[in-house]
C-alpha cells in the first residue's frame, strides 16, 4: 500500500471516515424531521 | 434575450475557458495530459467530481422533479456518502499503489487482457453514447425555449468543450470544472435567493414550505420497503451505494478525477468533500423547484411548459379550437384555484388547524384538476404530432421560470449555470473515452512501442475523434429517440455487473479471469431479463435494484464457476 498519511484533521483515517458517515445520517434525521413536521 | 444577459452568460463562460487553457499552456507529456502531473488539490478534485456527475440535465430536470412529485428525489443519493468512505477504505489505494491510468488497467494484472478489454470497450460504448446525450439533451431544452437553432446550440457547446480539452487534458477539464461548479452553486443559490422574494408580499419563506408540505411536496424520507417504488430511503441506502460504488469506482470518468490528485490523502479528502456537499446540495437544487412550485400558485402557470408542443397544437386546425376551450376553461378554475390559497396562507397564518385542513382538501381537489387539465393538453399534443412530440414537460418548468421571471443579468447567469453543467460533464467524459482508447486499447493492443509524443498525440486526436461522434450523435439524436432512452437505459443495466467483476478482483483472491467472465455474462443476462420483464409489467422492480442484483449475482456466480472448476486460477493475489 502506499504511504498512508494522515488526514489533516480528528488524527485518523477511521475518525474521519465516521464522521463523513454521521453527518450524513444526521442530514437524514433533520430530513426525516422535516417531512414528518411538514407533511 | 436581453444584451447583458449575453454578456454575463459569454463573459461567463468565456473566461472560465481562457483561464483553464492559459492554466494548462505547458502541457508536454503523456502523464501530464492524462493526469495532470498528479498535483491537483482536494477542494479540486471534489469539486471536479461534483461537477463530473451533475450535467446540465440535472439542473434543468431535477427543479422539475419537485415541481411535479416533491422532494422525494433526494433519497436517490442517500447511497453515496457511504459509497465514498468504501471506495476512500478500498479502492484508491490500490489504484495509487499500482499508479494506473485507468480503472480497466487493473483488471489485467489480477485476471487477463480480455477481462480489461472488455470492460474498457463496455464503459467506451456507454459513456460514448452517452456523451452525445450530455450535450443534447439540454440543447433541446434551451433551444425551444429561447427559440435558438438547435444545430448552433449543440454545435457551440460541443466546439468549447473540445477545443479546451483537446488543448489542456485532464488538468483543463479538472481547473475549469472547479469554476464551473463555483457558478453553478452560486447561481442555484442566487436563483433560490431571488424567488423566495418574488413571492407575494404576505407569503414568507415559513409559509412557503408550510404550503409546499400541505400539498404533499415535502416528503424528503420514506422509510417503507416496496421494491417497486423507486425512491425510498431503502432503495437509496442499498441500490444506491451499489450504483455509486460502481458510478465513482469504475467509471473511467470519475476515476480520472481523483486519480489526478497530489496524493493519496488529498483524493481521499476529496471524495469525502463530495460525499458532504452532493446530498445537501441535492437538496437545494430539489428545494428551487418546490420554490417554483410554490411561485407557480401565486401567477398563472403555463397550461404546459413546452413551447414548442403548445405551437404544434395550434397549429393544427384539429386540435387548436379545442386548445382555445380548455385555455379559457383553465383560465377560470386558475382563479378558483387562487382563492384556495390565500385562504391558505390566512389559515396557515392564524394556525387554524380545521380551517387549514379545509383548505387543504380544497387545493387537492384543484391540484388533481389541473393535473386533468394538463393531461388533456398532453393528449392534445398526441393527436396534433401524430404521438411524435414528447408530451412530459417537467425539465421545461424551472427554465421557464428563470427565462420568464429572473431579473436581466441573472438570467444569462442562470444560463451559464445550465452550459457550465453541460460543459464539466461532457469535457470528463471525452477526456476518460480518450484516455481509456489510448491506453487500454491502442497503447496496451494496437501501437505499443512509440515515443512519448507520440501516445500525447494520439490522446489528443482520441479526444478530437470522441468530440466529433458525441456531436454527431447530438446532431442526430432527434431521429433516434428510442436510442436515446436506450442509452439512459444501458448505464442501468451494466454498472451492477461492471461493479461486480472489481468487487470479485478486490475480495475474492482465489477467483480467476474466466470464472469472473462468464459470470459476468450471465449475471448481464439475469440483470437484463429481469428489466425485460418489468417493462413488460410481469414483475415490478426499480432499476436502482438491478445495480445489487448484478453487482451481488457476478460475486456468487463468480465463486461458483470457480469452485466448479471452470477457468484457470487466479493469479497470484499481487495486485491486493
Amino acid at each position: 500500500m502506499p504511504a498512508d498519511e494522515q488526514p489533516p484533521i480528528l488524527g485518523s483515517w477511521r475518525a474521519l471516515y465516521l464522521l463523513v458517515i454521521i453527518l450524513h445520517f444526521v442530514l437524514i434525521g433533520l430530513f426525516y424531521w422535516f417531512t414528518r413536521t411538514y407533511v | 434575450m436581453h444584451w447583458l444577459d449575453w454578456l454575463v452568460m459569454l463573459g461567463t463562460l468565456g473566461v472560465i475557458v481562457a483561464y483553464g487553457v492559459y492554466h494548462t499552456r505547458n502541457i508536454k507529456s503523456v502523464q501530464s495530459y492524462l493526469l495532470g502531473d498528479r498535483d491537483l488539490r482536494w477542494w479540486t478534485i471534489g469539486l471536479s467530481v461534483m461537477a463530473t456527475q451533475a450535467s446540465a440535465i440535472t439542473f434543468l430536470s431535477t427543479p422539475g422533479q419537485a415541481f411535479e412529485d416533491g422532494m422525494g428525489f433526494a433519497q436517490f443519493y442517500f447511497g453515496l456518502p457511504i459509497a465514498m468512505v468504501f471506495l476512500c477504505i478500498f479502492v484508491l489505494p490500490l489504484y495509487y499503489r499500482l499508479k494506473v491510468y485507468t480503472a480497466y488497467e487493473y483488471l489485467e494484472g489480477r485476471f487477463d487482457l480480455r477481462t480489461r478489454t472488455l470492460t474498457a470497450i463496455l464503459f467506451l460504448v456507454q459513456r460514448g453514447l452517452a456523451a452525445g446525450i450530455t450535450i443534447y439533451a439540454p440543447a433541446i431544452i434551451l433551444s425551444t425555449l429561447l427559440e435558438w437553432d438547435l444545430n448552433w446550440t449543440i454545435l457551440g457547446i460541443g466546439i468549447i468543450v473540445i477545443f479546451y480539452t483537446v488543448m489542456g487534458g485532464t488538468k483543463a477539464v479538472s481547473v475549469t470544472q472547479k469554476q464551473q461548479m463555483v457558478i453553478i452553486l452560486s447561481g442555484m443559490f442566487v436563483a433560490a435567493i431571488i424567488l423566495m422574494y418574488q413571492l407575494p408580499e404576505e407569503v414568507s419563506f415559513s409559509n412557503a414550505v408550510d404550503i409546499a408540505g400541505h400539498m404533499g411536496k415535502m416528503n424528503i424520507v420514506d422509510f417503507s420497503f416496496d421494491m417497486s417504488n423507486r425512491y425510498t430511503f431503502w432503495s437509496g441506502m442499498l441500490g444506491g451505494v451499489f450504483l455509486f460504488m460502481s458510478y465513482f469506482g469504475t467509471d473511467q470518468s470519475q476515476v480520472q478525477r481523483y486519480l489526478s490528485g497530489r496524493s493519496l490523502t488529498e483524493s481521499r479528502l476529496g471524495l469525502l468533500f463530495n460525499g458532504i456537499i452532493k446530498v445537501p446540495m441535492q437538496f437545494l437544487v430539489l428545494f428551487v423547484g418546490i420554490l417554483v412550485f410554490v411561485f407557480f400558485l401565486f401567477v398563472k402557470p403555463p397550461i404546459h411548459f413546452n413551447t414548442a408542443n403548445l405551437q404544434v397544437v395550434e397549429e393544427n386546425q384539429m386540435t387548436a379550437a379545442e386548445m382555445d376551450h380548455l385555455e379559457a376553461s383553465y383560465d377560470m378554475i386558475l382563479n378558483q384555484k387562487q382563492e384556495a390559497v390565500d385562504q391558505m396562507v390566512a389559515a396557515i397564518n392564524s394556525e387554524d388547524e380545521a380551517a387549514i385542513a379545509m383548505s387543504s382538501s380544497r387545493m387537492d381537489y384543484y391540484q388533481q384538476v389541473d393535473a386533468a387539465f394538463r393531461e388533456e393538453v398532453r393528449w392534445l399534443i398526441d393527436v396534433a404530432s401524430d404521438g411524435n412530440a414528447k408530451t412530459k414537460d417537467t425539465d421545461y418548468v424551472f427554465i421557464t421560470f428563470v427565462i420568464n421571471y429572473l431579473p436581466v443579468g441573472l438570467v444569462g447567469l442562470l444560463l451559464a449555470v445550465i452550459f457550465s453543467a453541460a460543459m464539466s460533464s461532457t469535457s470528463s467524459e471525452l477526456n476518460a473515452l480518450a484516455t481509456t482508447t489510448v491506453i487500454d486499447i491502442y497503447k496496451r493492443s494496437v501501437v505499443s512501442d512509440r515515443e512519448d509524443e507520440h501516445y500525447l498525440s494520439a490522446s489528443k486526436w482520441f479526444t478530437i475523434l470522441w468530440g466529433v461522434l458525441a456531436l454527431i450523435f447530438a446532431l442526430y439524436a432527434d431521429l433516434f429517440e428510442n436510442l436515446i432512452q436506450l442509452v439512459n437505459v444501458i448505464g442501468s443495466l451494466v454498472y451492477g455487473s461492471i461493479l461486480g467483476i472489481f468487487m470479485v478482483a478486490f475480495f475474492q483472491k482465489r477467483i480467476g479471469g474466466l470464472a469472473v467472465f462468464i459470470a459476468a455474462i450471465v449475471a448481464e443476462l439475469v440483470v437484463v431479463t429481469i428489466f425485460l420483464l418489468d417493462q413488460y409489467e410481469v414483475i415490478n422492480v426499480a432499476f436502482l435494484w438491478l445495480n445489487l442484483i448484478g453487482c451481488v449475482l457476478v460475486m456468487i456466480l463468480a465463486e461458483i464457476f470457480q469452485a466448479a472448476g471452470i477457468g484457470e486460477p487466479a493469479k497470484a493475489a499481487s495486485q491486493s
